[in-house]
């Protein structure tokens, strides 16, 4: 096998046993690691950024606008510096100097200069908001809920099978449940003695769906586990060195050391 | 008795955390090999729209989750992909998560090879672009105005014979999300599918499943692959097995642990509550 | 007073109502301006998390320099930022070379990365079989209804369950993978519901005060 692999795969299942360490009790180890994960994922995100929107969004389209113009005026530049692809553009400029013009906030002498950039971005997502809300959260589902009960009042013979019964069933339930949900949510509204009853409905909806809803989580935890679980699997062959039960046990060997240590000079 | 009861409830977490080290590890080790789960609907609106797909149709596939919620997405993604190329068709990748990307290359170049496809003519990568509901807004009326190049080979867009025809998000016969979160299935919907009227199926974690199932019934979304067990029915339904399925059967043990403590606290304390008092 | 306060609000108000109207009126003006805005809240926002930088580098500068309690454990988060840019550098943010290849940034993904914010997020599984054990309490009716959702989730959504489910409940007319989606179709769909058109009426009035002015935190301080 490629070193690099092999030498992955040693600091992959260090870097994961540091992190389960914390299950015993905080230690250096795990401190460590999730250090470590701050700075990398820091590290990795903006590498990403420069790449993927510094350089093609702004530095490229300017650069090229420049040695265009360059190229214009003083003929030999070209001859040392052929722009890339188009002619490129000076107009991200403005948006690149709001962007930096963000960094403002944390000199608070001149922090109020950060706010246009922050106007502009609230501003803009506010606005795209509205409708998109309005269409998907609201009427989409409003017209979901009330649809299957429409078409229920609408169909012709009455079908008395029981599928059909049931689906009737659900769509009115589904319906209700919508109502009575929203019942609960009404805060503004003074609860008598019927509409209390409707909320105490509406709070049984709410439990299935948190009931449902951790029965889903516990799922996808366990996942993600199985998912570590497993890569330490993968690691623990001769391919790769043993690194699995060698790292497990070197830990186990810092953790006697370490709280033992810990354990005789505490009084 | 009581004394027992009461230690009993109060058990050194880290018992418990042994527990659950030995439900997952020991089907790892030793799998249980128990038949696949049943097929839901859910899963075969994606299986189906992918299905009816004529040849040479270009999908769009977004993975807008990282390392956190890899082993739920990841399965099911390669299933999906493994799917579109056997089917011919064309898959354009992207990824609206900045953490995303080596998830998203990885998939996406492993799957292609699988099946030898050419890059530039039948798949593409174009890589991470930062702003969530913006891309996918942009996205909308002028893709080339987004991502200008792809983010393998750093080269013009047009330049790659599967952009043909594609200008917008509209062109595409089909979207799907592999979303972990925010930018995620609910961004596609509300600035996406919804405005621009696309085609969209989605994976979601384990953890989104309850909050996105009403996008199912309205039909905003096509199909929906809840998280591992969503994966693990459509490696069956594709008949090529893999991760997924083999997860589920760690995680079968896992929830009967956690089935098995929860009953057993319930019960305990009802009986301190009315047969030890 | 107008460049610090008045203008930003302004600007905001202007963008905000634009952006709306352009959802209303698609025509080619519209349509250009929204591309136009889009480049730019993308330019934008990629500088904004060079704000939330800033302030943890000062943060953890602060600790190393004044040698707090486990300032040596900061120095791991510079390392790692070093590390994660310099292979970015080199690699030009790029996974795998034009061979095919995975490149140094691809490597620290994988093995470091990968690692780090799986196993992470992973603990919470051993957090939450703990809490279920000592906090999930059946004492009232709604929670023996969250109580067997649950169950009944947990239950059936795995092969083991369904195998139990087909040896011994046959006899019953529906599966219990039937029932999960039936009660992940209905029950809990219609609760979400109401949930989620609530989050929606709360969003839209939210962003009106924005678009409006009413809400201005986003200016931060105080004048």
């Amino acid at each position: 096998m490629d070193f690099t692999a092999i030498l992955g795969a040693w600091i992959a299942v260090g870097l994961t046993l540091f992190i389960l360490s914390f299950l015993y009790r905080d230690n250096p180890l795990f401190k460590i690691a999730e250090n470590l994960y701050i700075g990398i994922a820091i590290g990795y995100i903006f590498s990403i950024t420069i790449y993927n929107v510094w350089i093609p969004k702004i530095y490229q389209p300017v650069s090229n606008r420049v040695f265009t113009s360059l190229s214009n005026w003083v003929p030999w530049v070209s001859k040392f510096v052929t722009p890339a692809g188009d002619a490129g553009s000076l107009t991200p400029l403005f948006p690149a100097i709001i962007g930096i013009s963000l960094l403002t906030r944390i000199f608070p002498k001149i922090s109020w200069i950060s706010r246009y950039g922050f106007a502009f971005i609230v501003g803009y997502g506010a606005g795209l908001a509205i409708p998109a809300t309005v269409a998907t959260m609201f009427i989409a589902q409003i017209e979901g809920t009330i649809q299957p009960v429409f078409k229920l009042a609408s169909g012709g013979a009455i079908d008395l099978s029981g599928p059909a019964l049931w689906t009737s069933f659900s769509a009115i339930l589904l319906c209700l449940g919508v109502i009575v949900t929203l019942f609960y949510f009404f805060f503004s509204l003074e609860h008598g003695k019927i509409s209390k009853k409707v909320t105490k409905i509406g709070i049984y909806f709410l439990m299935v769906y948190f009931g449902a809803a951790f029965g889903t989580t516990v799922m996808g935890r366990f996942a993600l586990l199985y998912g570590r679980f497993f890569d330490l699997y993968t690691y623990r062959t001769s391919g790769y060195y043993h690194a699995t039960p060698i790292l497990i046990l070197l830990v186990l060997i810092f953790f006697f050391v370490y709280f033992g240590k810990s354990r005789k000079t505490s009084p | 008795m009581k004394n027992f009861f009461d230690k009993l409830l109060k058990l050194d977490r880290r018992i418990l955390f042994l527990l659950v080290v030995f439900v997952i590890v020991f089907p790892i080790f030793k799998p249980l090999k128990l038949p696949g789960i049943k097929i839901t609907d859910a899963v075969k609106g994606v299986y189906n729209t992918i299905e009816s797909l004529p040849e040479n149709s270009v999908i769009l596939v977004s993975f807008d989750f990282d390392p956190a919620s890899k082993p739920e997405l990841y399965p099911m993604a390669v299933a999906v992909l493994r799917h579109a190329f056997k089917k011919n068709l064309k898959v354009i990748g992207m990824t609206l998560w900045a953490t995303g990307p080596g998830i998203a290359d990885e998939i996406i170049t492993m799957t292609a090879r699988e099946y030898k496809k050419e890059y530039g003519k039948d798949y593409l990568y174009f890589g991470y672009q930062v702003g969530g509901y913006a891309v996918i807004t942009g996205m909308g009326t002028d893709i080339y105005k987004i991502f200008s190049k792809d983010a393998k080979k750093g080269s013009p867009l047009e330049t790659f014979p599967v952009m043909q025809g594609i200008k917008s998000l509209k062109n595409f016969a089909y979207v799907i999300d592999f979303g972990a979160g925010d930018p995620g299935i609910d961004t596609w919907i509300a600035y996406g599918a919804d405005k621009f009227g696309f085609k969209l199926g989605a994976g979601c974690t384990a953890v989104n499943e309850a909050p996105t199932r009403p996008y199912l019934q309205t039909k905003q979304l096509t199909g929906l692959i809840p998280a591992m067990k969503g994966a693990s029915e459509y490696e069956i339904l594709i008949k090529a097995p893999d991760k997924a399925s083999a997860g589920m059967d760690a995680i079968g043990l896992g929830h009967f642990l956690i089935l098995f403590l929860v009953i057993l606290a319930n019960v305990v304390l009802i009986v301190q509550k009315y047969l030890l008092t | 007073m107008i460049f610090k306060k008045k203008l930003p609000l302004i600007v905001c108000f202007i963008v905000g109502i634009l952006t709306l109207l352009q959802y209303y009126v698609p025509n080619k003006v519209s349509i250009g301006y929204l591309e136009t805005m889009t480049q730019w809240d993308i330019i934008i926002s990629a500088f904004a998390f060079l704000l939330g930088l800033a302030s943890l580098f000062a943060m953890h500068y602060d600790k190393i320099r004044r040698k707090t309690q486990g300032w040596g454990y900061s120095l791991f988060m510079f390392g790692g930022v070093i590390l994660g840019l310099t292979c970015g550098i080199i690699s030009k943010a790029n996974q795998t070379n034009q061979e095919g290849f995975i490149t140094a940034f691809g490597w620290i993904y994988n093995y470091v990365l990968n690692p780090l914010q799986g196993t992470m997020f992973a603990l919470l599984a051993f957090y939450v079989v703990s809490a279920s054990f000592r906090a999930f309490r059946v004492k009232s009716g709604q929670a023996f209804i969250l109580f067997l959702a649950a169950v009944i989730i947990l239950f059936g959504r795995v092969p083991l369950g369904q195998l139990i489910w087909s040896k011994f409940m046959s006899w019953l007319p529906f599966g219990i993978s039937e029932a999960i989606e039936w009660i992940m179709n209905f029950p809990s769909t219609a609760a979400r519901r109401g949930i989620m058109i609530g989050i929606a009426l709360g969003a839209v009035a939210m962003s009106l005060k924005i678009i409006f002015g009413i809400e201005k935190q986003y200016l931060g301080g105080k004048e």
